[in-house]
């Protein structure tokens, strides 16, 4: 009996800490991967700009 | 012992570790935004000394005798303060400076772990026959702890609030710790009442906005906006954002002094990433020309770039005006590219443009994952904002500035590609040129030639200000190149110190025909490796000080165990100290080794996993859930409990000179895995390790029962002051010798430890 309470005590905050970890990894993963990038604009045509006389590529 | 009170000792025991995580973690975060992380790093782990002080108090209070003393109350007592406590230290940092009133403050933050101490220390000494059982809930509470924090942050947004919620919390255990010990119904009621106040003050915080701190006392930031509401020498800043994230304050401020108007994204109030107005206008962006990083850009091909630490987003623009076409922007802190996509407006979506591609990952990890790719310019440009300063915890950037990361960058290089880096300290500069030089010589360039690939030039601004560039040529640039270049630096006013054909720097020229060594004024500067990454913290100063930390926690400990001895006649039950020397030696080495792990698994595992936080919450979760689930299976030693801590401590030996060789080959070979892959590795390596180092802790206190139980309180307290000098010693390690040498020296505690217990076992296990 005594041991049975303990394994499932046990299980109990095992289950839990595993299901926090999800969470907390599906934030942390969010924070990282979760940008929205849908959004594309054309690049200006930056060559237009002058360049400092004597830098030519 | 019934079941219903080892059930309700585990219960108080797991909600309490919850609750000191959660106030440990939110405090890191809330001195983080107000003092500097270095001052985050010694207030944390002063407050462990708090932990480990109720141990102490409970011995003390306990050897004055009475019979509130040896019962439950002073207990129940700390129970009933440590909401009351969190709640006062919530006011106190609301409505006093941190700064200002630096003692007084850590008096207040030092007593919620005071009053934890001393319930947890009263639980292990009740109840210490069963201490493999509720240890295992100790430390899966501490793991809880470390994931709720997270989710407070996030929900409730700020450090003071998840310290509410810490101070609603901790009257969990106080309810099941008055259950436990049958307390009176007006010890409940003042429970109950305490958290109404808890739950009440969270609401008041959350729906109006009050009591949350103040953004003038951030450090960094604060000087800006102090001058200029104080219409002081620079009166340009205009705080104009601010927000919690789950890791750190974000502050956006716009400055108004420059050639354009800019923003500054200030995380954690210090070193500011910056942000550059763009309204669809190419010329009106010519000004960054002018920025020395351009130097990569007018000599060679320019079509391809990847900019690491591309911050706010101004090295995309200074790519894109040198004529890049394709871009891979790296950026490791989520917070500063969160503030540069919501401000699109201002900086013209420069993340969005189709010739960008945005990775939010560390750049050495990026680049490991994509072998393949080549660029004409890597570009770092003062890499610096995870880090905050020069002092703090997060070794991060640091990784970016080896011998090894210079490597990655010279094989990411197309032909004739460049390596460009910036910075504002001259030895800086010269430690970067030399670490470049280490690289070239390991990649098998002659002595003769080294100097030819490296560029190395200075900018002066203003008076005071200089900032310096080097440049990596993957082949020595010829005549036409060279020219550009130096004509180049001449027109913004630079100064070239080492380019082929041009000149060469007596400095370096020494270093590569020397020993491998770099000394100026007596600070050595020497190249860095991935063992020992530490690029900013070249001054002595910051090494003297680490020792003198260290000294001080060393001389901490020292007392309190002479503290012990003095009194030792009285504590064991048959008179004899016969055994009592070894178990405190024993409590201590465990509490260092188990943190020297800790602390050199995380470091070497940020590196691999390419994301500081998620290395935290991996690592942590991982050595916290393996240990507690170590304590519970030791739970079956029933005899010869030291003579059983010795033959697993002989197995970490094993398993640690195992990692110690086989860890960083292993995290080598898998740094280009998928990151599930990366964190699946982690935790499967940790696993067992951490399995065996949650067994020596309950297998001590409950061998420690037969004779000194009521030194129990105390070796519980030991054993968490010893931890705070195991964090200081690794550090200390690392920053002399390096992180495997400090991973060594915990393998040499676990020796020790052995060998003390060869001898000594018999001392404790004997009838």
């Amino acid at each position: 009996m005594k041991s049975t309470l303990d394994h499932l005590l046990l299980a109990v905050a095992g289950f839990l800490l595993v299901l926090a970890w999800v969470a907390v990894i599906l934030i942390t993963g969010r924070m990282y991967w979760g940008f929205d990038d849908s959004l594309s604009v054309a690049t200006p045509d930056f060559s237009e700009v002058e360049r400092i006389p004597g830098a030519r590529p | 012992m019934t079941p219903k009170q080892r059930i309700l000792a585990a219960i108080c025991l797991y909600l309490l570790s919850i609750c000191v995580l959660t106030f440990e973690v939110s405090l890191s975060r809330v001195l983080a935004a107000t003092t500097g992380y270095h001052m985050a790093f010694l207030a944390v782990s002063l407050t462990i000394f708090g932990l480990g002080g109720g141990g102490f108090g409970l011995y003390w209070i306990r050897r004055r005798g009475g019979t509130w003393a040896k019962s439950s109350g002073p207990a129940l007592l700390a129970a009933l303060l440590l909401p009351l406590s969190l709640l006062g230290f919530v006011l106190a940092s609301v409505f006093t400076s941190v700064s200002q009133h630096w003692v007084p403050f850590m008096l207040v933050t030092l007593l919620p772990f005071f009053f934890a101490g001393v319930v947890i220390s009263h639980l292990f000494r009740q109840y210490a026959q069963h201490a493999s059982f509720l240890y295992a809930f100790d430390l899966l509470g501490a793991a809880m702890g470390c994931l709720v924090v997270v989710l407070l942050l996030h929900g409730l947004g700020g450090g003071i609030r998840a310290i509410l919620a810490a101070a609603l919390l901790a009257c969990g255990p106080m309810l099941a710790f008055a259950v436990l010990t049958e307390a009176r119904l007006s010890y409940l009621l003042a429970g109950a009442g305490t958290a109404v106040l808890s739950l009440a003050l969270l609401c008041v915080s959350l729906f109006s906005g009050g009591l949350d701190l103040d953004p003038m006392r951030f450090s960094g930031m604060s000087e800006y906006i102090a001058l200029q509401k104080a219409g002081g020498k620079n009166p340009h800043w205009q705080p104009e954002l601010s927000s919690w994230d789950e890791f750190s304050r974000v502050d956006v401020v716009e400055y108004l002094g420059g050639p354009a108007v800019s923003k500054h994204i200030f995380i954690n109030g210090r070193t500011p990433a910056n942000m550059v107005g763009f309204s669809g206008k190419p010329e009106e962006m010519s000004y960054l020309r002018y920025m020395p990083g351009y130097v990569a850009f007018v000599s060679g091909k320019t079509d391809s770039a990847c900019c690491i630490g591309a911050g706010g987003g101004v090295d995309v623009f200074v790519s894109l005006l040198g004529g890049a076409k394709h871009i891979d922007a790296v950026e490791i802190n989520p917070g500063v590219v969160a503030a540069t996509l919501k401000d699109g407006v201002f900086n013209g979506n420069v993340f969005a443009f189709d010739s960008v591609n945005l990775y939010v990952e560390d750049g050495r990890s990026f680049l490991a994952r994509h072998p393949d790719k080549r660029y004409d310019v890597v570009y770092l440009a003062l890499v610096q904002s995870i880090t905050g300063d020069f002092n703090d915890l997060a070794f991060v950037e640091d990784y970016l500035y080896t011998v090894e990361a210079a490597g990655s960058y010279y094989e990411h290089l197309a032909e004739g590609g460049r390596v460009v880096m910036e910075t504002h300290h001259e030895r800086l500069l010269y430690r970067y040129a030399a670490t470049l030089a280490s690289m070239l010589a390991d990649k098998g360039v002659g002595k003769d030639e080294i100097l030819n690939h490296i560029g190395v030039f200075s900018f002066p601004k203003g008076e005071q200000h200089t900032s310096y560039v080097t440049l990596l040529f993957q082949t020595p640039p010829n005549a036409a190149q060279v020219s550009a270049v130096d004509e180049y630096v001449r027109i913004i006013g630079g100064q070239v110190l080492n380019l082929a054909g041009i000149v060469e720097d007596p400095i370096l020229s020494h270093f590569v025909h020397g020993n491998g060594m770099l000394v100026i004024d007596d600070v050595d500067i020497s190249p860095c490796k991935d063992d020992r990454p530490f690029f900013f913290r070249h001054s002595p100063q910051f090494v003297t000080m680490m020792l003198q930390i260290w000294a001080g926690v060393l001389l901490a400990n020292l007392l309190l165990i002479a503290l012990l001895w003095r009194g030792r006649r009285r504590l064991p039950t048959d008179g004899q100290t016969r055994g009592l020397g070894m178990l405190i030696a024993y409590f201590m080495l465990i509490g260092v080794n188990y943190t020297l792990v800790q602390i050199v698994v995380m470091q070497k595992s940020i590196l691999f996993l390419g994301y500081p936080t998620l290395s935290l919450s991996v690592v942590l979760f991982t050595m916290l859930l393996g240990s507690g689930i170590g304590s519970y299976v030791s739970n079956r030693f029933a005899s010869t409990l030291m003579g059983r801590a010795r033959a697993v401590l002989l197995a970490v030996t094993v398993l640690g000179l195992a990692y110690a060789y086989g860890m960083a080959p292993l995290y080598r070979m898998l740094i280009g895995e998928t990151i599930g892959i990366k964190m699946l590795t982690v935790v499967v390596l940790l696993l067992p390790i951490s399995f065996l180092l949650g067994m020596p802790m309950p297998l001590g206190l409950r061998a420690a029962e037969k004779r000194f139980g009521e030194g129990i309180p105390y070796f519980w307290g030991l054993n968490g002051t010893a931890s705070v000098l195991g964090s200081v010693t690794a550090t200390v390690i690392a920053l002399s010798r390096g992180f495997t040498a400090a991973w060594l020296v915990a393998v040499l505690i676990t020796m020790i430890l052995v060998l003390l217990l060869q001898r000594r076992a018999v001392d404790v296990d004997a009838e």
